[in-house]
């Protein structure tokens, strides 16, 4: 089974410090499904690059979500929509099909579909929720500073 | 486009044909163009991949059979800290 155990390092703070702060990120790489790469690379169309951002391990969230400019911007069109609970009631948001890598990381590519959504933080680019985390064993050592993810 | 008329053709031929879906495949995913019915899958993967192959990168409609729609919860987006654009 992957392992992959993460200590937030980088500062002289206490890796607790870092991982309470920030929380459980990621290295994420946004790419077309392979079903459509394949199709492209069959008509001569060239692959859009991925997208790099970071994921941030959302155990609150029933189901992960994707920034919708970075989905767009890969040419990216949605394949239905769901709802989402808001303080105001029930919304809409469109859901796309995306594959998400992890570099750096013994996780496998996952060919998933996510929520389209705007997120106001930059460097994060996805919420990686339970429809993910059903597939493994997550681990968060808040007195270490470190978080494990097994597959 | 406005997300509710977004799939609108679509959500109505999916409506129209939710009780004899459910009774042949609850739980299957069915996909559609326009009001065409374009088959049922056992996954969203199978799905998407049989769109794609007929209808190129456009937008089609996936939907898993089920009696009641489930309703996600994003609490980072309930409270304010993503939010969306439709």
């Amino acid at each position: 089974m992957p392992v992959y155990n993460v200590y937030p390092t980088g500062t002289n703070v206490h890796p607790g410090v870092l991982l309470q702060k920030y929380g459980l990120l990621l290295p994420i790489e946004l790419h077309l499904p392979t079903a459509l790469a394949n199709l492209y690379v069959g008509q001569n169309q060239p692959i859009p690059p991925p997208t790099i951002g970071s994921a941030l391990v959302d155990t609150g969230a029933t189901i992960s979500a994707v920034d919708e400019t970075y989905l767009t911007a890969m040419g990216l069109q949605p394949i239905g929509q769901g709802q989402v609970s808001t303080p105001a009631g029930q919304q809409l948001q469109n859901i796309y099909p995306v594959q998400m890598l992890f570099p750096g990381t013994p996780i496998p590519p996952l060919q998933s579909r996510v929520l389209g959504m705007h997120f106001h933080h930059g460097k994060i680019i996805a919420l990686i929720g339970r429809d993910f985390l059903c597939n493994c064993v997550l681990t968060y050592n808040g007195l270490m500073g470190s978080y494990t993810i097994c597959f | 486009m406005g997300s509710e008329q977004l799939f609108a053709d679509e959500k109505k031929a999916f409506e129209e044909k939710k009780a004899e879906l459910l009774k042949l495949c609850e739980g299957k995913f069915a996909a559609f163009k326009g009001a065409e019915l374009i088959g049922i899958y056992d996954t969203a993967e199978a799905a998407y991949e049989a769109a794609l192959a007929k209808f190129g990168n456009t937008p089609f409609f996936i939907k898993q059979v089920l009696r009641e729609e489930p309703v996600e919860w994003i609490p980072a987006f309930h409270h304010g800290l993503i939010h969306a654009s439709l």
